[in-house]
């Protein structure tokens, strides 16, 4: 029980710091004209509305390989600059996939291996993606559009319908999982990408717009709220697959309120460079 | 007079969600990332066009506003009929036989030029300063394409930015640059004051007060605030001025230099732009070209004698079309600005290279001098005069033909003999051969002196605060309010 939680909120927050040393440190690639607008938001929102629906729909032989080629594809994008070579990046990537793959087969799909492996790749394609926004231009009013939007979508998803659970059966058996998962004997803790994806984004949003203290403070927020709930799970206080985005969400909505309540302008991303020199 | 604005329901729909024109796509990127990216140019002025792309895309954007303009205005429909052209399949040689519309034919009837079935909202005028004002129709359409399409330029060339506080020292009956200017700085998200063409100790005041960073201003004007600054002692220290925006007139090298000593390290950034042209405006680059955009609409240089086209370094007369989407109400074709310029051709190795090029502008038509070894125009006599610190700025002077050269009159500090050597002496080196100088001390007394936009002097209740003792009077204004 311990162990699981133990290592399920390393990978978390490996994931939180990860993204903010990578905002820190790193300068994803960005289209040379454009910024994150609204039209970004509705895309986020409608893949991550529809994707489950579409995974579910496809057979797991057809929907595994798509969800690892686009999550090697992620993971390739996200480290070409930490390597400054896109060949091995991709090399990486590739390797890591076909590791998860591998191991998955040879090992077993709950195999501490294969879940090492798996949750890896994860968190490097969560820092990638929230990288790629924030350092787009995504704003504290888009991820409250996110919250609030994926906080109605986890009560239809996961509370009122089987949807996420059905997600979770029908995906969770193989490689590329698309959540953050550790087994011990039969206690075991599961945080959804989109959870912790949403989670990472809110640190590096707050970095960037306000500052490493409102990050850090954003930090401890989703580190607790997310540790209470994987305790509540791990301890079995709550059955079944619960709605995180219930907690996390207005949670999210409430601090990124109360910063831009306090009067301080949000930053652009050339206002974070010159704060942030890299 | 047009008939009266309607709303639009097409442009309210793309004003609501924020995407009227894809250039504002580069004001966004721009406003977050502080520049666009390495291929961005590309992205959002296209590729750059070798001659023959380019004059080809020109001609037919040029039969599509003239159509327009045949089918919709007075003017230019009565002058179709007249020349027998058609305006939907002219060739080039067509376009040149077409006859240039002169100020005057707009000044008169300005109304002729409306586009029927247009929304007009804002009449802008000129300031009158090369006679009387001309009124130009804009609609609400056009002014917010053109404060984007401003805004763009402006930040894209890192002219304001985002927290600058931007001080205009233009004319208030400016209307059209205080509206796209203004929308500019709001949409930037800097801060912006007309301070109007006041007494020059008050804006001064003002700069030095409100710790201006940009400052639009004309020539003349600047110069009169660099005239006063100098002599009542004011030092750079007073000043947060980053940048100055300076056009409308011609700007001189001495005036610049003067001006480093009142602001110092300052940057200059030139433009030409004018009321009835706009979005034609002229951008200088580091090796003293004057570029057009020709994407904006279409640039000719006629020769000066009006038999056509001016060969490369001979002066000419701008000649300018602008081209929609900037442009709708107010329709001109080949409207004569009368802003001589020489045609340059390239290769160009500067960084508008892939844009055409002019010279500077060298003065105003009528009042370019011909004589015997070639012309005499205003940049020249400017450019000596304000080069010496014997001519208090901005220069004030008027000219005429006589002999083999002109007849000179200008206004100076003093008019000692070492004064007139002076004068002499800085006319030679820029080549403008001068048959007899008068050099008056009083103003009053040039007979025929050239006017300028600061002479456009706007009153205040406010008086001026006395020279000598200028820094206390800064403190007591401040506390005052």
């Amino acid at each position: 029980m311990l162990q699981s939680y133990t290592i399920a909120m390393t990978f978390v927050l490996a994931t939180l710091f990860g993204a903010q040393s990578y905002l820190q440190h790193v300068a994803a690639s960005r289209p040379p004209v454009g910024v994150f607008n609204r039209s970004d938001v509705y895309a986020l929102l409608f893949g991550v509305v529809v994707m489950p629906f579409a995974y579910l729909a496809i057979p797991a032989p057809v929907a595994v390989p798509v969800f690892g080629l686009v999550i090697v594809a992620i993971v390739a994008v996200s480290l070409g600059p930490v390597f400054g070579h896109s060949g091995l990046a991709w090399l990486a990537a590739l390797a890591l996939g076909a590791a998860d793959l591998g191991l998955a087969a040879v090992a077993g799909a709950r195999s501490p291996a294969q879940l090492v492996v798996n949750g890896v790749l994860l968190c490097v394609a969560i820092v990638g993606i929230a990288n790629m926004w924030v350092q787009s231009g995504m704003r504290a009013r888009h991820l409250m559009v996110v919250a609030i939007a994926l906080t109605v979508y986890d009560t239809v998803a996961t509370a009122l319908f089987p949807i996420t659970f059905n997600l979770f059966t029908h995906l969770g058996a193989g490689p590329f999982a698309p959540f953050l998962a550790w087994w011990h004997l039969e206690h075991g803790v599961i945080i959804g990408l989109g959870d912790l994806l949403v989670a990472t984004l809110f640190v590096i949003v707050v970095d960037k717009g306000y500052g490493t203290r409102a990050a850090m403070t954003a930090l401890a927020i989703v580190g607790v709220t997310i540790g209470i709930m994987s305790v509540l799970a791990v301890t079995d206080t709550v059955r079944g697959v619960a709605p995180s985005m219930w907690v996390l969400g207005p949670v999210i909505v409430a601090y990124l309120y109360y910063l831009s309540r306090k009067g301080r302008t949000e930053r652009t991303v050339e206002q974070h460079r010159e704060a942030v020199p890299r | 007079m047009p008939e009266a604005a309607r709303p639009r329901p097409g442009w309210r729909f793309f004003q609501a969600v924020g995407c009227h024109s894809p250039r504002h796509v580069g004001l966004a990127t721009s406003l977050e990332f502080g520049t666009i990216g390495p291929e961005g140019g590309q992205a959002l002025g296209g590729p750059p066009l070798d001659d023959d792309v380019r004059q080809k895309v020109a001609l037919r954007r040029f039969r599509s506003v003239a159509k327009r303009a045949a089918e919709r205005t007075r003017y230019y429909s009565r002058l179709f009929a007249e020349q027998k052209l058609d305006p939907a399949t002219m060739s080039w040689d067509d376009v040149h036989r077409l006859p240039v519309t002169g100020r005057d034919a707009l000044r008169e009837e300005p109304d002729s030029f409306v586009c029927a079935g247009s929304r007009p909202v804002m009449r802008a005028v000129t300031t009158g300063t090369t006679g009387p004002p001309i009124g130009v129709w804009y609609s609400e359409y056009e002014l917010a394409a053109l404060t984007g399409a401003t805004a763009n330029h402006v930040l894209l060339r890192r002219l304001i930015r985002p927290g600058d506080v931007v001080h205009m020292c233009i004319s208030s009956r400016a209307h059209l640059p205080i509206v796209t200017i203004s929308g500019t700085c709001f949409r930037i998200g800097a801060v912006v004051q007309l301070i109007g063409l006041v007494d020059p100790a008050l804006a001064l005041a003002q700069l030095a007060e409100r710790r201006a960073t940009v400052l639009d201003v004309y020539p003349s004007y600047f110069g009169e605030l660099v005239e006063h600054g100098l002599r009542v002692g004011y030092r750079p220290a007073d000043f947060r001025l980053e940048r100055v925006i300076i056009g409308g007139e011609i700007v001189t090298a001495g005036l610049l230099a003067r001006a480093e000593r009142l602001f110092g390290a300052v940057e200059f950034i030139e433009n030409y732009a004018s009321t009835e042209m706009v979005p034609c405006g002229g951008t200088p680059c580091a090796q003293g070209h004057l570029h057009f955009e020709f994407s904006a609409g279409h640039h000719e240089v006629v020769a000066l004698d009006g038999s056509g086209q001016a060969a490369d370094g001979e002066p000419g007369s701008l000649v300018e079309t602008p081209f929609p989407p900037y442009r709708e109400t107010t329709l001109l074709l080949r409207y004569d600005t009368e802003d001589v310029v020489a045609p340059l051709s390239g290769p160009f190795g500067c960084e508008f290279r892939n844009l055409p090029a002019t010279s500077h502008v060298l003065g105003k038509r009528r009042l370019a001098v011909r004589h015997d070894d070639g012309w005499v125009f205003q940049r020249g006599v400017m450019e000596a005069l304000e080069g010496c610190d014997a001519v208090p700025l901005p220069a004030r002077y008027g000219y005429r033909p006589a002999g083999r050269g002109i007849a000179l009159e200008v206004l100076v500090r003093d008019d000692d003999s070492g004064v007139g050597r002076a004068v002499r002496d800085r006319l030679a080196a820029h080549g403008v051969p001068v048959e007899e100088l008068t050099l008056v001390t009083d103003r009053a007394r040039l007979s025929e002196p050239i006017p300028v936009r600061s002479d456009l002097r706007e009153a205040s209740f406010v008086p001026p605060e006395p020279a000598v003792s200028r820094r206390p009077a800064l403190v007591a204004s401040n506390n005052g309010r």
